[in-house]
């Protein structure tokens, strides 16, 4: 079979993807985590008198260990379903992938599995930065 | 006071937008899209913007990837990794730690 | 000569589906097909304490349950055909191990089902087997892991994505006499439409399916009135609509005869996306729901046209596109 005809024939039925919405929902979203984490960040300030980047680190530690705790049970997926890249630029990103790869693999051991699906990414952003450096 | 919670909002809603045009529009995958803003936090430290970003964005590029490459790079340009070195150890941490208690719980 | 057409057996002798045993998981079994399976489990991971096991256990409880209905002790069956859809059909060869039959391993992805059915209903009317257990399974955490993500990975997945149905199904195919008999078998070619988006199994399928059925008519040189029902295997909602099209433009129309596994087995509102799929899919739908309507006189006939995407994660990362495969197996009731 010809792919051109197959295609032209397959691509009439194909379910429209929801742009707007998904856009809307995405800042949305992504935009409550950043405002939450600028609370967060202010009361870690206020309450333990934290400076500039301690309390930088303290709240996205925070985010973490919840994006990690919602992991298990499915939340933060059904989450990503509805927000997509809402839940995926911030940072918490980063501790639902390596735990859901963590907890998939747990099996056949899961140190060896962490980075089965986010590896790419220490990756990139490891020659990104010697990259970096050569200019810095 | 107020306007470090509204910029934090649409700075931090419009990276997510971008995002999510890059995954529906331009079909990449998300580990794609995650690396790139890597990237960008990398390539805006390095050309000694991101001071004046954090301070006017506040958590908007704080708690996103972003703010990842930022201290990835501002770690080779001040010699100091602690920063770098929390942002990719501590998730891998709390995914070990969660991994060890829990099993994934499979959906309906 | 059996071989009628190009691609199709008819078969001689009266070959019989003595007993069938389907046995799904939890979401299956809140779908709208609930009553016409036999077990349910309730816990995705079936008392078992990874998803590789649990599957196990799905295939081996069917087959179970399907010698029990049909009251016949493990060491009166010949052979055993079964496949699955993890790497090196590893539910299969280790049901096989426990059981103890001569085995014989299939792959067809989701077209398993069938293709094991069809190779049983061969060893019988060949004289070559008395009693043949066929049987297939899936899961969704298992399956979701080898071929995508982990499963609580947060992805946003489109529209035209398949749920993995969790499930295992066996049939036991003999010259006894049963309601169900298996008139002919038509075994298919690999097609590839082109597509390489495994969130879309739908669309890679549709063609392969096209492809047999229109060899089905062709080779016996009948027209789709012939049977009251033409039922795909999994396809789902985006994929059955572009099969149905494509009948029609081959001439074929089939109309309300034609019927999706896929797009049975779940409600609308259970966040399916497209619907059901994996090899578990079409063997319960088949063996569960469709085997009822006929019990119950609703079906004379029909063919079962069970497809499969034969995609492997490293070929797509390759960029290589989805050939896909469809096997068909007509199945007439009998009144006795």
């Amino acid at each position: 079979m010809q792919k051109k005809t197959y295609e032209s024939i397959a691509q009439p039925f194909q379910p429209s993807v929801p742009y707007v919405m998904n856009a809307m929902k995405a800042f949305i979203v992504g935009g409550l985590i950043c405002l939450f984490a600028q609370l967060l960040m202010d009361a870690y300030r206020f309450f333990f008198s934290m400076e500039g980047e301690q309390a930088v680190r303290w709240v996205n530690g925070t985010l973490m260990v919840a994006a990690a705790l919602f992991t298990p049970s499915g939340f933060y997926r059904k989450m990503t379903q509805f927000s997509g890249a809402g839940a995926l630029v911030p940072m918490t990103s980063l501790a639902n992938i390596w735990t859901s790869s963590a907890l998939e693999y747990r099996k056949e051991g899961l140190s060896e599995h962490v980075f089965h699906v986010g590896g790419s990414i220490v990756v990139t952003a490891v020659v990104a930065t010697y990259i970096a450096s050569l200019f810095l | 006071m107020m306007d470090a919670y509204v910029s934090a909002f649409f700075v931090g809603g419009a990276l997510c937008l971008i995002g999510q045009l890059l995954l529906d529009l331009v079909k990449w995958s998300f580990v794609r899209v995650m690396s790139s803003f890597v990237v960008l936090g990398v390539i805006i430290e390095t050309f000694g913007w991101y001071d004046d970003v954090q301070t006017w964005a506040g958590a908007g590029v704080r708690t996103t990837l972003v703010h990842l490459g930022h201290a990835c790079a501002e770690g080779v340009r001040n010699e100091h990794f602690a920063a770098a070195v929390f942002f990719f150890s501590f998730p891998v941490f709390v995914a070990f730690l969660t991994a060890l208690m829990f099993k994934p719980r499979g959906q309906k | 000569m059996k071989l009628t057409g190009k691609q199709t057996w008819l078969f001689e002798n009266d070959i019989y589906i003595e007993e069938t045993g389907t046995v799904v998981g939890p979401k299956e079994g809140e779908g709208p097909l609930r009553h016409q399976f036999d077990r349910t489990y309730e816990d995705l991971y079936c008392e078992q304490p990874s998803w590789e096991l649990a599957e196990r256990q799905l295939m081996k409880e069917a087959i179970e349950v399907c010698l029990e209905k049909a009251n016949v002790r493990k060491e009166a069956i010949d052979f055993f055909v079964a496949g699955d859809l993890l790497n090196q059909n590893v539910t299969a060869n280790y049901v096989a191990r426990e059981m103890g039959f001569p085995f014989l391993g299939v792959f067809g992805a989701c077209s398993t089902v069938m293709e094991a059915l069809l190779i049983g209903a061969m060893l019988i009317d060949g004289q070559f087997a008395r009693r043949v257990l066929t049987a297939t399974s899936s899961h969704y955490g298992a399956a979701e892991r080898q071929f995508r993500f982990p499963t609580t990975l947060g992805v946003q997945k489109a529209n035209s994505a398949a749920w993995t149905v969790t499930g295992g199904a066996a049939a036991l195919v003999s010259k006894q006499p049963s309601p169900f008999r298996i008139r002919a078998a038509t075994a298919g070619k690999v097609i590839d439409g082109g597509s390489d988006n495994p969130l879309n199994m739908g669309t890679a399928m549709a063609p392969a399916a096209v492809d047999t059925i229109r060899q089905h008519f062709f080779d016996l040189q009948l027209d789709e009135r012939a049977y009251d029902l033409i039922v795909t295997g999994d396809l789902g909602k985006v994929g059955s609509i572009i099969a149905k099209q494509m009948l029609k433009e081959e001439g074929l129309e089939v109309g309300e005869r034609y019927r999706d596994c896929g797009v049975m087995i779940y409600h609308s509102e259970q966040n399916a996306f497209a619907g059901g799929s994996g090899c578990a899919c079409c063997a319960v739908v088949t063996y569960g729901h469709l085997f009822n309507e006929m019990k119950r006189g609703k079906v004379k006939n029909m063919l079962i046209v069970a497809t499969g995407a034969l995609f492997s994660p490293t070929m797509i990362k390759q960029k290589q596109t989805i050939p896909s495969i469809a096997h068909a197996v007509a199945i007439e009731a009998v009144s006795r």
